[in-house]
């Protein structure tokens, strides 16, 4: 079992919700990222994940857009996502889910990248744009190395593909909240239940739901649906804007935990 | 019957310069299709550019690479400039004004058929140059000034 499984364990045992941080590696720039995760922890942030930039990031709304343009021209490629996450790991046992488009995964090559990953300490690997019907070959390695594989559930989603998904998933299953790019949005969207109810009658695994979540009110009606809320555009608009300055590290904490507070107490 | 493709040769062989996928381009998935698509060597997809807005474009359809990788079609290119003066030349010969990514095919033709007497090409005209007006106005100042 992965860090990542051992997680939810955890916060099972402990009647807690988990809090996922999505930020682009590289951005501002590589040697940036240690702190900024650190920080995320310090927050609370329970699950790290990291992306890897690419040109043509299609699941992604202009903010993540941005820093994906901002990781790539500082130089950040799959292997020096991977360098992050092994410097990353000398110092923590944060689960880190390598979060990243398929065709850098392609030129890397698959059984080079499950090998390469674990050896950094990473625990799981999620692609954007692989469809899942396609993902057995992709699933083995990844497992061969003992790292998790997460897949993403939409609201479109059709129940056949739900199955594919609830099949090929390890650790968690993310579920999108809606259709559409990442980004923030001031209410959620009512997909988000039938979604669950659907999921849960197929699969026994944790759920996460990412997309569009930015503020502590989403986190708390989240919460009482799925174990664990991912939030990405919110902390990397806040690295945007503070990237310059020197309290970025501590700004990343406070919101990180403004917005674990969304959960309130254990039950 | 021999098949011929012709790719967008743009303004150079660097990369950023031209749209010829199967010139540097290597297999890769971008939006949704696995096909022969210029990156570098990280994965990242490369700029492109092609004077026919058509064809500037990273990858290649995936029935292209299939053809191309069963030996049944052959590709090639052909340059902005040749593309531009295959488009002149039907048009004055022909009143055929075609699509600015037909004329890299015009272009191919022409300079096959000088060594190919008594064969019969067909050439795939798959579009009107009127979009492309403009384009050929900018290129051919002196039609203005008739």
């Amino acid at each position: 079992m992965t860090r990542i499984g051992r997680l939810f364990e955890c916060l099972k045992r402990d009647g807690r919700k988990g809090l996922v941080a999505y930020i682009t590696a590289g951005d501002p720039e590589p040697a940036r990222t240690p702190a900024l995760v650190e920080a995320l922890v310090r927050g609370g942030a329970d699950l790290i994940e990291l992306g890897v930039p690419f040109s043509d990031p299609i699941a992604d709304g202009p903010v993540i857009q941005r820093a994906g343009e901002r990781a790539l021209a500082a130089g950040t490629s799959l292997k020096t996502v991977l360098e992050i996450a092994a410097g990353i790991r000398e110092g923590s046992e944060v689960p880190l889910l390598l979060f990243t488009y398929l065709n850098p995964v392609i030129r890397y090559g698959l059984d080079r990248l499950a090998q390469d990953a674990a050896r950094a300490g990473i625990d799981g690997c999620l692609l954007t744009d692989a469809s899942v019907e396609e993902a057995g070959e992709y699933a083995a390695a990844m497992h061969r190395a003992g790292l998790d594989t997460v897949f993403l559930a939409a609201p479109t989603s059709t129940p056949r593909r739900l199955q594919l998904i609830a099949q090929y998933s390890t650790g968690f299953v993310y579920l999108v909240s809606r259709t559409g790019v990442t980004g923030e949005r001031d209410s959620l969207s009512a997909a988000v239940g039938p979604l669950v109810q659907s999921m849960r009658s197929i699969t026994g695994l944790p759920l996460a739901v990412g997309f569009g979540i930015s503020k502590p009110e989403h986190v708390a009606e989240l919460g009482r649906q799925v174990e664990a809320v991912v939030v990405g555009s919110a902390f990397v608009r806040l690295i945007e804007r503070n990237a310059g300055n020197s309290s970025l590290e501590i700004q990343l904490e406070s919101f990180t935990r403004e917005l674990k507070r969304g959960f309130g107490a254990p039950a | 019957m021999e098949l011929i493709g012709v790719e967008a040769g743009g303004r150079g062989s660097g990369a950023g310069e031209h749209a010829a996928r199967f010139r540097g381009g290597a297999p890769g998935v971008l939006q949704g299709a696995y096909s022969y698509l210029l990156q570098d060597e990280n994965g990242q997809v490369s700029l492109t550019h092609s004077v026919s807005a058509g064809l500037d474009y990273a990858m290649i359809g995936p029935e292209h690479a299939w053809l191309h990788d069963l030996e049944r079609a052959e590709y090639v290119a052909a340059s902005d400039a040749e593309a531009l003066d295959a488009a002149r030349l039907l048009s004055r010969t022909e009143g055929i004004i075609p699509a600015l990514e037909s004329a890299h095919a015009v272009a191919e033709a022409l300079k096959r058929a000088p060594a190919a007497k008594g064969r019969i090409f067909v050439v795939n005209v798959s579009g009107r140059g009127d979009k492309d007006v403009d384009i050929y106005r900018e290129n051919f100042p002196e039609l203005d000034e008739r």
